[in-house]
Formats: C-alpha cells, structure tokens, sequence
C-alpha cells in the first residue's frame, strides 16, 4: 500500500528549505475532534444515576465526557497549528517507505481470516455448523502464510512453487499447530479456542 | 533491619532454588529470543507468557515474565550490533556505536562490552529497587483518591510528552487509552458505559489482548512491512576485557543512576533511560567524536542506563500501582492476575513480595550474564530465521495469548482490531506506550476522581490544596503549558533577550 502522504516541502522566509511538513495531520486533527465529539455525546446522554442518589459528580459519563473535551481540544491543536511539528529526516524516510501493498494486504488477509473464520466458533462454524480443531486451523493458515510471504523472493529469484517449498511450508504448520496445542492445552493447562 | 536482612535472604534462598533456576533461565532465554528478533518488543514477549504461565504457582510465573523482561531488553541489544536495527525500541541508543564496532570487526567485544553493561546497570537498579521500593510504598501509603487521580494522569501526560517527538499525538494517545479503559462496567457502580448493548463490552476491552494487539499484531505487520537487516558475522571473543569494563565504571555509576531515575518516571519507557545516559556519557567523555562510531564510552552508558531503568520502573509500578513503562504495565496486569495488588498496599497485604522482586531481577540479572557469555553463538541463529516462517507463528501465539487469560473468543477480535488501528496509527507518528499507559491507569483515574468528588462532597479545592496534589497539579499544568507554541516563543524572547543583554554588556 503507498502511504497517502500530503508532504510538502516548507520553505523560510530567505527560501532555504526546511524539514518536511506533514499536512495530513490536518485530517488526523479534525478526526480526533469528530471522536472527541462522540464520546462527549455519548457521556453526556448516558445515565446519571439519579434515581440511585447518586450526584451529578459521581456519574458514570464524567471522566468520558472530559476525555472527550481533551480529545476536541488537543485534536483542535493538531488540526489547527500553523507550524506543523517538522518530520525528522530519518521518519520522512520511514513514512516515505513505499509499503509492499499486495504483502500487507496478504498479510492482513490471512491473519482476518484465521482469526474471524478459522478459529473457534468463528465464520466457518456459522457457515458450516461445526469448527475446525485449533491444531488444523493454525496449520492451514501457517502453511499459506508461508508459501504467500515467500511468494516475492520466489519471483525474484526466478523459482517456482516446487513440491520441496509446499513439503517444508506443511512440515513448519503442522508441527506448528501440533506444538502449539499440545504445549498449551496438555503441559500448561491452557484453553485453546 | 536484621528482620529485613533476613527476609531478604529468605527470598533469595527461595529464589536461588533448582525448579526456580529453571524457569527463571528458561524466562530470560525466552526473552533473549523475542529481543533478539526486531519488532517485537518486551511488552510482548511478557504478555505471551503470562499467558503460558497464568496456571503456575505466583511466585513461579512472575519469577519468568521479570526474567523475561530483562532478557528481552537485553537480547534486544544483539540485532542493534550485528544488524543495526533495535531488537527493541530501548536498543536504539547502542545502534550506533554497537554496529560501528561490529563492521571494525569487533562484534564480540561489542556484545560484551554491552553485556557487561547490561549485567552492571541491572545490579545497580536491584539495589535501589531494595532500598526506594519500601520507603515510597510508606510515603504513597497517605496518598488519597486527589494524589491519585493526579500521579495516574501525570503518568499519561508524561508517557505522551517523553515518548516519541509530538507531545500532543501523545496525550492522544493517552487519552484514547484512558476512553478505551472506560469501556465495559464502570468500577464504582457497575454501569455499562459504551458497550451499544453488547454483552462482550460489558466485560470492557482486556489488557492482554489489547498489548498483544498493540504491540504483537501491530509489529508483526511493521515488521513485515520493513525491509531486512543485513548481519554482520561474529569473529572475535564475546568475554569482556575486565580492564575496559573497570576503566569506565564512573559510565556505568552515572548510565545507572539515570537509567534508575527516568524509570521513577511513570510511563517513560526503557529508550528514555538509555538516550539520556548516552546524552550525559557524550557530555563528560574525553572522546566525544567517537560518539556514534564506535565509542566504548556510549555503548556502555546506553545499555547501562536502559537496563538499569528496569528495576527503575517496578518502583513506582509496585510501590504506586502506577506502572514505568509499557513492559512493565503488562508485568504490573500479570501481577494481579496472580492475586497480588501492586500500589500502597502491597506492603501490608504482601511486604514480602517487594523482596521476592528484588531476588528475581538479580536472578534474571545472573541469567542474562550466563547466557551473555557462554551461549552467544547458539543465540544467534534465531536471528538468521526467515521472517515469512517466524512471523505467523507469532500470530498463532499472539491468538493464544489474546484467548487464553479468559477464554473468550471477543478477545481475539479485540486483539486483531486494537493490532490494524495501532498499525496505521504507528506509521503515523502515534506511539503505542501512552496509549498503553492509559489503558492501564484508566480505572484508577475514573475511580480517584469521582471518589474524590464524592468525598469532598462535589468540591475540587482538595485537588487543589493537599501538597502532593499541587505539586504533581503543576507538574502536569507545566508540562503542558510549555509545550503551546505562543508560550515557548514568549520564553525564547525572554530568555534572548536576557542572553542578548548580558552579551552587550
């Protein structure tokens, strides 16, 4: 994914260019206020306890509703100041750093489906009417995490998928998912879900 | 004081026992693991564990997250060298000189050099830990719901001002952490506060899943994000040269006192303590242009000062409640898992726990020496493991560690959801340790002040008035204050000025 960066580069009055200037911070502010905002409605229409006895000073929405006075003021702040805090060079770079967008988003794929589909009473048990045991979910999704992360280096060096990357992706998930839950669930008594 | 001499002893003989040997080797080992691996941080390392260890015996489980604290701060130092990126975020300060030592091919002498640092910082902190934790746990014993409602924001306000370089992305963060705390039931009269009707909020959002969203999941997709590191080869002897180590051993007094000092500081975090005693190492050093290539002097006053804020951070965290620093806010959550309070009152529910603190970080101080020296080599092929193959299985125990404390499925969404915001959030400048802070303080904040309110019959004059509650009142107010851009130029004419004045004259 590239970073949708709104830099700009800041100049002085003689012209001699400065730190670059983050303006996306902008928009960070202003939803800092919109959260602030929120959280202070919601205090605010939250229940005061009053048929408890309970006063105005001890009722649940208080701190809430001053967090979100704090969250309006000091996202005002970031949304509204005029020099904005300069980026040093060495996150400029960092921020600057084109992600590998198709990696993050296979990433974060797996990692989304493993955790709301795989495991538990997840997706896959609403669909189907039953879950996967813990030890087969977590290998299938070891073993696609590794043979899709290593997919780039794979191109890169020119190879293709061989049965070799697919055996040792099966050895690494299986005997990731046996351990797991043998050493959780068996030697230290853990629930697995 | 031979009553206290005594029990002391009493908790180093239980804790210099074989079983607790054992874990306590097999704690700092795994820490030196997780350290070693750039990105994923101590927080997360002590978080899986307290998972893993949430059936053992308190005193056991505890003995290994302490052991694991240290060794992955210190394991962190490792990747620093011979990589040139942090193992953690505390390493960054011995990035420079470690690495510049390692491409003169001196990478042993580095490693050594910085376990001797880290071995000298840790015994430096134990003995203040020893001596500060009791005598601030009878101070704190006065403190009411005003000095408390003020230490568990000057914590958050200080967490967002020293972490990172944008104090008020910091305070966000902070009170982002703080609102996320007040999710659930409410600690005074059990009101569900922005649960939408959810029975699983009811239950509010965790702290394991949420740091093992925050600080597992997150550097996971960071981590992956990043381009690899390149490592430098071993060569050379990793054994320090007992001469070098003696020769700056007024480094390691001063790296140690600070390392101590910043860790008093609640939420300021391990890289604070490092980067201000490599400042000070660089003011007093005779070879200030060795600095950031290769100097002895910073690698030693880097890794002394960030180990020795360690035991800086259980201070405040065992005598207040009021944790350090991200590692030792979860450490702080295990604790209580295990039926022990940190705060006030640990010195008269449990006073002998102070102590068993104590043995444990010179336990952990001793693994970290054995395994510096001895099993380096060993160590050091977990750095040569692929990412593609380590990462999901971190995930797959990220999974566990966000299930296992409650059995409860909610906290693996909590934990995966919590993981993508700090992601994007940490690419933006927002630093996760505020965020972390507020998390933990939130309850004792929403409970001191309203408390407080109750018992001054709605007034906010003993906010106010009491001392502790001024001074900290200040501290906060000043903080703040100084960071407004209209009050720091207004400072910069004055003190210009004066400046400008007395050079004229």
């Amino acid at each position: 994914m590239t970073e949708q960066l709104n830099m700009r580069q800041a100049t002085s009055g003689a012209g001699t260019p400065l730190a670059p200037v983050d303006l996306t911070d902008r928009w960070e502010g202003i939803a800092w206020v919109i959260l602030g905002t929120l959280i202070l409605g919601m205090s605010l229409g939250m229940d005061r306890l009053q048929e408890q006895g309970v006063a105005f000073y001890g009722a649940p929405g208080l701190l809430p509703g001053l967090l979100g006075v704090a969250m309006i003021l000091f996202g005002s702040a970031v949304a509204l100041r005029r020099a904005p805090i300069p980026v040093s060079a060495e996150e400029a770079a960092q921020r600057r750093y084109r992600l590998q967008a198709g990696r993050l988003a296979a990433v974060l794929g797996l990692c989304l489906t493993y955790s709301f589909v795989l495991v538990g009473r997840g997706l896959f048990y609403v669909v189907f009417g039953f879950s996967l045991p813990f030890w087969f979910a977590s290998a299938v999704f070891v073993v696609t995490a590794i043979l899709v992360l290593q997919h780039p280096q794979r191109v890169e060096s020119g190879r293709k998928l061989d049965a070799r990357a697919i055996g040792f992706a099966l050895l690494i998930g299986i005997s990731a998912g046996v351990v797991a839950t043998l050493v959780f669930e068996r030697f230290f008594l853990v629930h697995l879900p | 004081m031979f009553s206290g001499l005594s029990n002391l002893a009493h908790a180093y003989y239980a804790v210099f026992s074989f079983p607790s040997i054992i874990y306590g080797l097999s704690g700092a080992l795994c820490g030196i693991f997780v350290g070693c691996l750039p990105g994923l941080s101590a927080t997360l390392c002590i978080a899986l564990l307290t998972t893993l260890t949430v059936r053992m015996p308190a005193n056991d489980a505890i003995l290994v997250l302490v052991c694991s604290y240290v060794g992955t701060l210190y394991g962190g130092s490792r990747s620093a060298i011979l990589l040139n990126i942090p193992g953690t975020a505390a390493n960054a300060a011995s990035c420079a000189d470690g690495h510049a030592l390692a491409l003169r091919g001196e990478a042993g002498r580095a490693i050594g050099l910085a376990t001797s640092g880290a071995f000298s910082g840790v015994l430096f902190g134990v003995i203040c830990l020893a001596l500060l934790t009791p005598v601030l746990a009878r101070v704190a014993l006065s403190f009411g719901s005003y000095e408390f409602f003020w230490l568990a924001l000057f914590g958050v306000v200080m967490s967002g001002r020293l972490v990172g370089n944008d104090p008020i992305k910091g305070w966000l963060m902070g009170m982002l952490g703080l609102f996320v705390a007040q999710i659930g039931q409410d600690g005074l009269y059990a009101h569900d506060r922005f649960t939408f009707g959810l029975d699983e909020l009811s239950g509010g959002i965790a702290i394991i899943p949420a740091l093992v969203g925050a600080f597992g999941f997150s550097e996971i997709l960071t981590t992956l994000a990043n381009p690899a590191g390149q490592m430098v080869e071993l060569r050379d002897s990793v054994l320090p040269r007992f001469r070098e180590v003696i020769h700056y051993w007024q480094t390691s007094l001063r790296s140690g006192a600070l390392g101590v000092l910043t860790g008093l500081l609640p939420g300021v975090g391990e890289d604070a303590g490092a980067w201000i005693s490599y400042a000070a190492a660089r003011m007093f050093s005779k070879e200030k242009d060795q600095f950031g290539h290769g100097s002895i002097d910073g690698l030693m006053a880097a890794e002394t000062g960030d180990m020795s804020s360690i035991p800086g951070h259980m201070i405040p965290m065992l005598s207040l409640g009021v944790p350090g620093s991200a590692p030792s806010a979860v450490l702080m959550a295990a604790i209580i898992i295990h039926g022990i309070q940190p705060g006030p009152m640990l010195m008269i529910d449990h006073p002998e726990f102070i102590l068993d603190v104590v043995a444990m970080t010179s336990l952990a101080m001793c693994s970290i020496l054995v395994f510096g020296l001895f099993l380096v080599r060993p160590l050091l092929q977990v750095l040569r493991v692929p990412r593609a193959v380590l990462m999901p299985i971190i995930f797959l125990l990220c999974t566990i560690g966000a299930f296992a404390t409650a059995s409860r499925l909610f906290d693996i969404y909590a934990m995966v959801t919590i993981g993508v915001i700090a992601f994007f959030l940490r690419r933006r400048g927002y630093q996760m340790a505020p965020f972390v802070l507020g998390l933990v303080l939130g309850p004792l904040l929403d409970k001191s002040l309203r408390r407080g309110l109750v018992l001054s019959d709605g007034s906010l004059l003993p906010f106010f008035t009491r001392p502790i509650s001024i001074m900290l009142f200040s501290a906060i107010a000043l903080t703040i204050v100084l960071q407004m851009a209209s009050v720091r130029n207004a400072l910069a004419r004055l003190f210009g000025g004066r400046k400008a004045g007395l050079e004229a004259k």
